[in-house]
Protein backbone atom coordinates (compact mmCIF):
# COMPACT_ATOMS: atom_id res chain seq x y z
CA UNK A 1 0.00 0.00 0.00
CA UNK A 2 1.11 3.43 -0.78
CA UNK A 3 1.95 5.13 2.06
CA UNK A 4 1.98 9.15 2.37
CA UNK A 5 4.37 11.06 4.29
CA UNK A 6 2.59 14.47 5.51
CA UNK A 7 4.97 16.72 7.43
CA UNK A 8 3.07 19.73 9.72
CA UNK A 9 3.97 23.15 8.83
CA UNK A 10 4.74 25.65 11.82
CA UNK A 11 3.13 28.21 12.37
CA UNK A 12 3.81 31.11 14.96
CA UNK A 13 1.63 33.68 15.68
CA UNK A 14 2.66 37.00 18.56
CA UNK A 15 0.08 39.16 19.90
CA UNK A 16 -0.58 40.80 23.23
CA UNK A 17 -3.76 40.55 23.19
CA UNK A 18 -3.91 37.11 24.72
CA UNK A 19 -7.81 36.54 24.61
CA UNK A 20 -7.22 36.95 20.71
CA UNK A 21 -4.46 35.27 20.37
CA UNK A 22 -5.79 32.19 22.31
CA UNK A 23 -8.97 32.57 19.98
CA UNK A 24 -7.30 32.98 16.75
CA UNK A 25 -4.96 29.66 17.06
CA UNK A 26 -7.89 27.40 18.83
CA UNK A 27 -9.62 28.22 14.79
CA UNK A 28 -6.60 28.36 12.87
CA UNK A 29 -5.57 25.14 13.96
CA UNK A 30 -9.11 23.66 13.62
CA UNK A 31 -9.28 25.20 10.15
CA UNK A 32 -5.89 23.13 8.81
CA UNK A 33 -6.99 20.33 10.07
CA UNK A 34 -4.27 18.74 11.35
CA UNK A 35 -1.71 20.71 9.12
CA UNK A 36 -0.91 23.15 11.06
CA UNK A 37 1.52 22.91 14.48
CA UNK A 38 0.69 26.25 16.08
CA UNK A 39 2.41 27.96 18.47
CA UNK A 40 2.09 31.71 20.52
CA UNK A 41 3.95 34.29 21.95
CA UNK A 42 2.53 37.44 23.84
CA UNK A 43 6.40 39.00 23.92
CA UNK A 44 8.63 39.68 20.94
CA UNK A 45 11.50 38.69 23.46
CA UNK A 46 9.47 34.83 23.50
CA UNK A 47 8.83 35.13 19.88
CA UNK A 48 12.35 35.26 19.18
CA UNK A 49 12.98 32.52 21.67
CA UNK A 50 10.70 30.20 19.99
CA UNK A 51 11.99 30.95 16.39
CA UNK A 52 15.65 29.91 17.68
CA UNK A 53 13.97 26.67 19.01
CA UNK A 54 11.71 25.63 15.64
CA UNK A 55 11.73 26.29 12.21
CA UNK A 56 8.49 28.20 11.86
CA UNK A 57 6.85 27.90 7.95
CA UNK A 58 5.07 31.06 8.78
CA UNK A 59 5.08 34.03 11.53
CA UNK A 60 2.13 35.93 11.81
CA UNK A 61 2.92 39.48 14.04
CA UNK A 62 0.28 41.78 15.43
CA UNK A 63 1.03 45.07 14.32
CA UNK A 64 0.86 47.04 17.98
CA UNK A 65 2.06 45.62 20.85
CA UNK A 66 3.90 47.50 23.53
CA UNK A 67 7.28 47.57 23.97
CA UNK A 68 8.11 46.26 20.76
CA UNK A 69 5.66 47.04 18.12
CA UNK A 70 4.84 44.94 15.23
CA UNK A 71 7.28 46.80 12.78
CA UNK A 72 10.03 46.76 14.98
CA UNK A 73 10.24 43.18 15.62
CA UNK A 74 9.28 42.50 12.06
CA UNK A 75 12.53 44.05 11.28
CA UNK A 76 14.38 41.75 13.89
CA UNK A 77 12.48 38.63 12.42
CA UNK A 78 13.73 39.98 9.10
CA UNK A 79 17.68 40.75 9.86
CA UNK A 80 17.89 37.11 12.11
CA UNK A 81 15.18 34.78 10.19
CA UNK A 82 15.55 36.17 6.26
CA UNK A 83 14.21 32.84 4.80
CA UNK A 84 10.53 32.70 7.16
CA UNK A 85 7.90 33.95 5.12
CA UNK A 86 6.11 37.03 7.42
CA UNK A 87 2.30 38.16 7.90
CA UNK A 88 1.30 41.61 9.64
CA UNK A 89 -2.04 41.12 11.50
CA UNK A 90 -3.86 44.29 12.30
CA UNK A 91 -6.57 45.85 14.15
CA UNK A 92 -6.56 49.15 12.66
CA UNK A 93 -5.39 49.28 8.96
CA UNK A 94 -4.45 52.09 7.25
CA UNK A 95 -2.01 52.73 4.12
CA UNK A 96 0.96 54.26 5.86
CA UNK A 97 1.27 51.44 7.66
CA UNK A 98 0.60 49.00 5.23
CA UNK A 99 3.94 50.57 3.06
CA UNK A 100 6.02 50.44 6.14
CA UNK A 101 5.15 46.91 6.77
CA UNK A 102 5.83 45.89 2.90
CA UNK A 103 8.57 47.38 3.07
CA UNK A 104 10.61 45.83 5.90
CA UNK A 105 9.77 42.24 4.79
CA UNK A 106 6.37 41.20 5.69
CA UNK A 107 4.98 39.05 2.69
CA UNK A 108 1.03 39.81 3.42
CA UNK A 109 -0.55 42.76 5.72
CA UNK A 110 -3.92 41.39 6.82
CA UNK A 111 -7.04 42.91 8.95
CA UNK A 112 -7.76 41.02 11.62
CA UNK A 113 -10.97 39.09 10.73
CA UNK A 114 -14.03 39.99 13.51
CA UNK A 115 -16.19 37.11 11.45
CA UNK A 116 -16.34 32.68 11.07
CA UNK A 117 -16.10 34.02 7.30
CA UNK A 118 -12.93 36.32 7.81
CA UNK A 119 -11.14 33.81 9.69
CA UNK A 120 -11.77 31.21 6.81
CA UNK A 121 -10.08 33.90 4.38
CA UNK A 122 -7.54 34.70 6.26
CA UNK A 123 -6.52 30.77 6.81
CA UNK A 124 -6.78 30.29 3.25
CA UNK A 125 -4.48 33.04 2.74
CA UNK A 126 -1.64 32.69 5.68
CA UNK A 127 -2.05 28.80 4.33
CA UNK A 128 -1.04 29.62 1.14
CA UNK A 129 1.98 31.56 1.99
CA UNK A 130 3.00 29.37 4.56
CA UNK A 131 3.19 27.08 2.03
CA UNK A 132 5.71 29.00 -0.24
CA UNK A 133 9.14 27.87 0.06
CA UNK A 134 10.84 30.81 1.74
CA UNK A 135 14.49 30.46 0.95
CA UNK A 136 15.74 31.76 -1.89
CA UNK A 137 17.20 30.10 -4.79
CA UNK A 138 16.65 26.80 -6.31
CA UNK A 139 14.42 24.44 -5.20
CA UNK A 140 14.90 20.32 -6.26
CA UNK A 141 15.57 17.26 -5.53
CA UNK A 142 19.58 15.93 -5.10
CA UNK A 143 20.44 12.47 -5.94
CA UNK A 144 23.63 10.47 -5.83
CA UNK A 145 25.15 13.48 -3.38
CA UNK A 146 27.64 12.71 -0.38
CA UNK A 147 26.86 14.15 2.69
CA UNK A 148 30.51 15.80 2.23
CA UNK A 149 29.26 17.21 -0.96
CA UNK A 150 26.86 19.03 1.02
CA UNK A 151 29.31 20.06 3.81
CA UNK A 152 32.06 21.55 0.80
CA UNK A 153 29.39 23.22 -0.53
CA UNK A 154 28.32 25.27 2.80
CA UNK A 155 31.76 25.05 3.86
CA UNK A 156 33.18 26.99 0.98
CA UNK A 157 30.35 29.46 0.39
CA UNK A 158 31.52 30.31 4.09
CA UNK A 159 27.47 29.90 5.57
CA UNK A 160 25.70 29.55 8.45
CA UNK A 161 23.44 26.62 8.82
CA UNK A 162 22.48 23.59 10.62
CA UNK A 163 22.98 20.15 8.09
CA UNK A 164 20.13 17.26 9.99
CA UNK A 165 21.20 14.29 8.43
CA UNK A 166 18.69 11.52 8.51
CA UNK A 167 18.84 8.02 8.45
CA UNK A 168 15.94 5.49 8.49
CA UNK A 169 16.03 5.18 12.61
CA UNK A 170 18.61 8.16 13.49
CA UNK A 171 18.80 11.63 12.69
CA UNK A 172 22.05 13.91 13.34
CA UNK A 173 22.93 17.46 12.98
CA UNK A 174 26.28 19.25 11.83
CA UNK A 175 26.25 22.90 12.73
CA UNK A 176 28.43 25.00 10.66
CA UNK A 177 29.26 28.95 11.52
CA UNK A 178 30.53 30.91 8.97
CA UNK A 179 31.86 28.50 6.71
CA UNK A 180 33.53 26.27 9.87
CA UNK A 181 32.17 22.70 10.91
CA UNK A 182 31.96 23.91 14.90
CA UNK A 183 29.73 21.16 16.07
CA UNK A 184 27.91 17.90 15.16
CA UNK A 185 25.97 15.15 17.19
CA UNK A 186 24.88 11.76 15.97
CA UNK A 187 23.52 9.61 18.36
CA UNK A 188 25.31 9.38 21.76
CA UNK A 189 28.45 11.08 20.16
CA UNK A 190 29.40 14.89 19.74
CA UNK A 191 32.00 16.35 18.10
CA UNK A 192 34.54 14.48 15.32
CA UNK A 193 33.46 11.20 16.19
CA UNK A 194 29.78 12.10 15.21
CA UNK A 195 30.76 13.72 12.31
CA UNK A 196 32.67 10.91 11.23
CA UNK A 197 30.01 8.68 12.00
CA UNK A 198 27.52 10.91 9.47
CA UNK A 199 30.22 11.05 6.90
CA UNK A 200 30.34 7.30 7.03
CA UNK A 201 26.84 6.39 6.27
CA UNK A 202 26.39 5.04 3.10
CA UNK A 203 22.45 7.04 2.14
CA UNK A 204 19.83 8.70 4.24
CA UNK A 205 18.57 12.25 3.69
CA UNK A 206 19.75 15.81 4.74
CA UNK A 207 17.97 18.63 5.35
CA UNK A 208 19.60 22.57 5.41
CA UNK A 209 18.13 24.43 8.12
CA UNK A 210 18.96 27.85 9.33
CA UNK A 211 21.64 27.97 11.88
CA UNK A 212 21.70 28.07 15.39
CA UNK A 213 23.86 28.68 17.90
CA UNK A 214 24.82 24.44 19.14
CA UNK A 215 24.60 24.49 23.16
CA UNK A 216 28.79 23.70 23.05
CA UNK A 217 31.45 24.11 20.59
CA UNK A 218 33.23 20.65 19.83
CA UNK A 219 35.06 20.97 16.58
CA UNK A 220 37.80 23.07 15.56
CA UNK A 221 39.31 21.75 12.98
CA UNK A 222 39.51 23.35 9.33
CA UNK A 223 36.89 21.60 7.52
CA UNK A 224 38.97 20.38 4.73
CA UNK A 225 40.86 18.58 7.31
CA UNK A 226 38.19 16.93 8.30
CA UNK A 227 36.74 16.40 5.16
CA UNK A 228 40.07 14.47 4.11
CA UNK A 229 40.37 12.13 6.84
CA UNK A 230 36.48 11.34 6.91
CA UNK A 231 37.69 10.55 3.00
CA UNK A 232 40.72 8.40 4.29
CA UNK A 233 38.65 6.71 6.94
CA UNK A 234 36.19 5.45 4.31
CA UNK A 235 38.85 4.39 1.69
CA UNK A 236 40.63 2.70 4.14
CA UNK A 237 37.31 0.57 5.29
CA UNK A 238 36.20 0.15 1.78
CA UNK A 239 39.93 -1.13 0.68
CA UNK A 240 40.51 -3.56 3.34
CA UNK A 241 38.44 -5.57 4.82
CA UNK A 242 38.11 -5.77 9.40
CA UNK A 243 40.25 -8.39 10.23
CA UNK A 244 43.16 -7.29 7.48
CA UNK A 245 43.16 -3.94 9.55
CA UNK A 246 45.85 -5.64 11.92
CA UNK A 247 47.99 -6.55 9.20
CA UNK A 248 48.18 -3.23 7.29
CA UNK A 249 49.07 -1.71 11.19
CA UNK A 250 51.91 -4.47 10.77
CA UNK A 251 52.72 -3.61 7.16
CA UNK A 252 53.13 0.05 7.37
CA UNK A 253 55.48 -0.91 10.58
CA UNK A 254 57.75 -3.06 8.24
CA UNK A 255 58.08 -0.10 5.96
CA UNK A 256 58.59 2.39 8.79
CA UNK A 257 61.25 0.53 10.88
CA UNK A 258 64.07 0.76 8.59
CA UNK A 259 64.29 4.35 8.75
CA UNK A 260 62.62 4.93 12.14
CA UNK A 261 64.24 3.77 15.59
CA UNK A 262 61.59 1.18 16.75
CA UNK A 263 60.57 2.66 19.96
CA UNK A 264 58.58 5.29 18.34
CA UNK A 265 54.52 5.79 18.37
CA UNK A 266 53.04 7.62 15.21
CA UNK A 267 50.49 9.97 14.85
CA UNK A 268 49.62 12.03 11.51
CA UNK A 269 49.19 15.63 11.65
CA UNK A 270 48.29 17.23 8.88
CA UNK A 271 50.90 19.47 7.19
CA UNK A 272 49.34 21.70 4.61
CA UNK A 273 46.85 21.89 2.52
CA UNK A 274 45.26 23.19 -1.06
CA UNK A 275 42.22 23.20 -2.95
CA UNK A 276 41.60 24.79 -6.30
CA UNK A 277 38.63 25.14 -8.32
CA UNK A 278 38.38 23.20 -11.58
CA UNK A 279 40.49 26.07 -13.73
CA UNK A 280 43.10 25.88 -11.93
CA UNK A 281 42.65 29.44 -9.51
CA UNK A 282 43.82 28.88 -5.51
CA UNK A 283 40.46 28.55 -3.52
CA UNK A 284 41.94 28.09 -0.34
CA UNK A 285 44.98 26.78 0.74
CA UNK A 286 46.63 26.27 4.52
CA UNK A 287 50.02 25.95 5.70
CA UNK A 288 51.16 25.95 2.02
CA UNK A 289 54.79 26.17 1.32
CA UNK A 290 54.95 26.37 -2.27
CA UNK A 291 51.57 26.46 -3.54
CA UNK A 292 52.35 27.18 -7.54
CA UNK A 293 53.92 23.52 -6.86
CA UNK A 294 51.11 21.79 -5.41
CA UNK A 295 49.41 23.89 -7.82
CA UNK A 296 51.38 21.97 -10.38
CA UNK A 297 51.00 18.56 -9.04
CA UNK A 298 47.66 18.60 -9.14
CA UNK A 299 47.75 19.24 -12.45
CA UNK A 300 49.87 17.21 -13.32
CA UNK A 301 48.13 14.57 -11.51
CA UNK A 302 44.88 14.97 -13.34
CA UNK A 303 46.46 14.90 -16.73
CA UNK A 304 48.38 11.65 -15.53
CA UNK A 305 44.83 10.09 -14.56
CA UNK A 306 43.29 10.88 -17.82
CA UNK A 307 46.05 8.78 -19.83
CA UNK A 308 45.91 5.74 -17.34
CA UNK A 309 42.02 5.86 -16.76
CA UNK A 310 41.73 5.98 -20.94
CA UNK A 311 44.84 2.99 -21.69
CA UNK A 312 43.49 0.56 -18.83
CA UNK A 313 39.58 2.04 -18.48
CA UNK A 314 39.87 1.81 -14.76
CA UNK A 315 37.08 4.41 -14.65
CA UNK A 316 36.91 7.91 -12.69
CA UNK A 317 40.18 8.67 -10.41
CA UNK A 318 38.97 8.61 -6.56
CA UNK A 319 42.02 9.99 -5.08
CA UNK A 320 46.08 9.24 -5.68
CA UNK A 321 48.45 9.00 -2.94
CA UNK A 322 51.90 9.43 -2.55
CA UNK A 323 54.19 8.15 0.43
CA UNK A 324 57.26 9.68 1.58
CA UNK A 325 59.43 8.35 3.93
CA UNK A 326 58.00 10.46 6.40
CA UNK A 327 55.13 12.56 5.03
CA UNK A 328 52.02 11.09 2.83
CA UNK A 329 50.46 13.70 0.68
CA UNK A 330 46.82 12.54 -1.06
CA UNK A 331 45.50 14.42 -4.20
CA UNK A 332 41.70 14.07 -4.80
CA UNK A 333 39.45 15.72 -7.05
CA UNK A 334 35.71 16.31 -6.22
CA UNK A 335 33.30 17.76 -7.76
CA UNK A 336 34.51 21.02 -8.93
CA UNK A 337 37.66 21.47 -6.73
CA UNK A 338 41.16 19.58 -6.86
CA UNK A 339 42.63 18.67 -3.36
CA UNK A 340 45.74 18.55 -2.14
CA UNK A 341 46.76 17.62 1.20
CA UNK A 342 50.16 16.31 2.78
CA UNK A 343 49.99 14.87 6.09
CA UNK A 344 53.02 14.35 8.43
CA UNK A 345 53.82 11.23 10.96
CA UNK A 346 54.80 12.80 13.99
CA UNK A 347 57.21 10.72 15.88
CA UNK A 348 57.39 10.33 19.41
CA UNK A 349 59.74 8.83 21.78
CA UNK A 350 57.69 6.22 23.93
CA UNK A 351 59.14 6.72 26.87
CA UNK A 352 59.36 10.21 26.85
CA UNK A 353 56.82 11.89 28.77
CA UNK A 354 53.63 12.73 27.63
CA UNK B 1 70.02 -6.82 -13.06
CA UNK B 2 66.74 -6.59 -15.35
CA UNK B 3 66.64 -10.51 -15.58
CA UNK B 4 66.86 -11.24 -12.28
CA UNK B 5 64.28 -8.32 -11.57
CA UNK B 6 62.01 -10.03 -14.28
CA UNK B 7 62.40 -12.88 -12.20
CA UNK B 8 61.67 -11.86 -9.17
CA UNK B 9 58.87 -10.52 -10.32
CA UNK B 10 57.71 -13.68 -11.71
CA UNK B 11 58.31 -15.32 -8.35
CA UNK B 12 57.01 -13.10 -5.74
CA UNK B 13 55.04 -10.66 -7.27
CA UNK B 14 51.52 -12.36 -5.91
CA UNK B 15 48.99 -11.79 -4.26
CA UNK B 16 45.19 -12.33 -3.76
CA UNK B 17 42.99 -9.88 -6.31
CA UNK B 18 46.09 -8.88 -8.17
CA UNK B 19 45.12 -8.87 -12.09
CA UNK B 20 48.50 -7.58 -13.80
CA UNK B 21 51.82 -6.50 -12.62
CA UNK B 22 54.52 -5.18 -14.81
CA UNK B 23 57.78 -3.64 -14.91
CA UNK B 24 59.66 -0.51 -16.58
CA UNK B 25 63.54 -0.50 -16.77
CA UNK B 26 65.27 2.10 -16.95
CA UNK B 27 66.07 1.53 -20.63
CA UNK B 28 61.69 1.33 -21.40
CA UNK B 29 62.26 -2.36 -21.97
CA UNK B 30 59.07 -3.36 -19.92
CA UNK B 31 57.87 -7.22 -18.86
CA UNK B 32 54.28 -7.88 -17.50
CA UNK B 33 51.95 -10.56 -16.29
CA UNK B 34 48.57 -10.60 -16.34
CA UNK B 35 46.03 -12.83 -14.75
CA UNK B 36 43.13 -11.14 -16.66
CA UNK B 37 42.78 -10.48 -20.31
CA UNK B 38 41.22 -6.65 -19.55
CA UNK B 39 44.87 -5.74 -19.59
CA UNK B 40 46.38 -5.96 -23.03
CA UNK B 41 50.14 -5.58 -22.66
CA UNK B 42 50.08 -2.42 -25.32
CA UNK B 43 47.68 -0.65 -22.94
CA UNK B 44 50.08 -1.76 -19.76
CA UNK B 45 52.72 -0.28 -21.29
CA UNK B 46 51.20 3.16 -21.79
CA UNK B 47 50.21 2.87 -17.81
CA UNK B 48 54.02 2.19 -16.77
CA UNK B 49 55.06 4.76 -19.06
CA UNK B 50 52.60 7.55 -17.46
CA UNK B 51 53.60 6.18 -14.10
CA UNK B 52 57.50 6.72 -14.83
CA UNK B 53 56.56 10.07 -15.65
CA UNK B 54 54.80 10.95 -12.91
CA UNK B 55 57.28 9.74 -10.64
CA UNK B 56 59.74 11.93 -12.40
CA UNK B 57 57.26 14.89 -11.98
CA UNK B 58 56.64 14.17 -8.15
CA UNK B 59 60.10 14.16 -7.34
CA UNK B 60 61.06 17.23 -8.40
CA UNK B 61 58.14 18.47 -5.80
CA UNK B 62 58.34 16.00 -3.61
CA UNK B 63 62.05 14.03 -3.95
CA UNK B 64 61.60 10.98 -1.72
CA UNK B 65 58.61 10.18 -3.15
CA UNK B 66 58.71 6.36 -2.98
CA UNK B 67 55.24 4.68 -3.40
CA UNK B 68 52.12 5.92 -5.47
CA UNK B 69 49.00 4.32 -5.18
CA UNK B 70 46.50 5.65 -7.85
CA UNK B 71 42.57 5.15 -6.50
CA UNK B 72 39.99 4.71 -9.31
CA UNK B 73 36.92 3.64 -9.63
CA UNK B 74 37.27 0.23 -10.63
CA UNK B 75 40.79 -0.33 -10.00
CA UNK B 76 44.14 0.35 -7.78
CA UNK B 77 47.02 0.64 -9.43
CA UNK B 78 49.80 0.08 -6.77
CA UNK B 79 53.65 1.30 -8.03
CA UNK B 80 57.04 1.99 -6.55
CA UNK B 81 60.35 2.85 -8.20
CA UNK B 82 63.63 2.18 -7.50
CA UNK B 83 66.63 4.08 -7.31
CA UNK B 84 67.58 2.78 -10.46
CA UNK B 85 64.48 3.92 -12.01
CA UNK B 86 63.00 0.43 -12.49
CA UNK B 87 59.49 0.87 -11.82
CA UNK B 88 57.19 -1.83 -10.95
CA UNK B 89 53.45 -1.34 -11.60
CA UNK B 90 50.79 -4.14 -9.48
CA UNK B 91 46.94 -3.67 -10.48
CA UNK B 92 44.36 -4.94 -8.26
CA UNK B 93 40.52 -4.45 -8.20
CA UNK B 94 38.84 -0.99 -5.95
CA UNK B 95 36.72 -1.82 -3.24
CA UNK B 96 37.00 -5.55 -2.00
CA UNK B 97 38.19 -7.23 0.68
CA UNK B 98 40.03 -10.08 -1.37
CA UNK B 99 43.30 -6.95 -1.62
CA UNK B 100 45.99 -8.42 1.10
CA UNK B 101 47.67 -4.58 1.40
CA UNK B 102 49.81 -6.19 3.22
CA UNK B 103 51.28 -8.49 0.58
CA UNK B 104 51.04 -5.46 -1.80
CA UNK B 105 53.41 -3.14 0.76
CA UNK B 106 55.57 -6.05 1.30
CA UNK B 107 55.84 -6.61 -2.86
CA UNK B 108 56.74 -3.19 -3.21
CA UNK B 109 59.04 -2.58 -0.34
CA UNK B 110 60.83 -5.50 -1.39
CA UNK B 111 60.76 -4.65 -4.77
CA UNK B 112 62.78 -1.19 -3.84
CA UNK B 113 65.23 -2.65 -1.34
CA UNK B 114 66.01 -5.77 -4.11
CA UNK B 115 69.60 -6.16 -5.02
CA UNK B 116 71.32 -8.74 -7.50
CA UNK B 117 73.16 -11.27 -5.74
CA UNK B 118 76.95 -10.88 -6.83
CA UNK B 119 77.83 -14.14 -9.25
CA UNK B 120 79.28 -16.86 -7.17
CA UNK B 121 83.14 -17.14 -7.88
CA UNK B 122 83.70 -19.32 -10.81
CA UNK B 123 86.40 -22.15 -9.35
CA UNK B 124 89.31 -23.60 -11.63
Amino acid sequence: MLQTHRTRKKVLFIDDDLSFLDLFCQVMELASKGDWQVHSAATAGRAIFLMQEHQFNLVVIDARMPVVDGLQLLRLVKGKFPQIPKAILTGAPNAADRTACLATGADLYLEKPTSPDGMETIFATLNTLAAHEAEEGFRGEIRRVGLQDVLQMECLGRKSSVVEVQTAEIAGEIFIDNGNVIHAQFKTATGTPALFQMLSLKGGSFRIKPFCAPAEVTISNSWESLLMEAAQMRDETTMVALPQTEQRTAARKTLSSSRLPENTLFSRHTQEMLICNPEGKVMHQVDCTDVEGRRRVLEFVRSQADRLGESLQLGRLNWVEMQMPYTRAVVQFPTNAAVFVETRKVVRNRTAKV
Amino acid sequence: MKDFINRWMTRNARCPALLACGLRHPDETTFNQTLDSGFPEASLNTSWSCIVEAFSFLREQQPDTAQLCWSFEKHRIYAAIRADQTCLGLITKTGTSDVDLTAIEKILAEFRTLRCPAPKPVRA
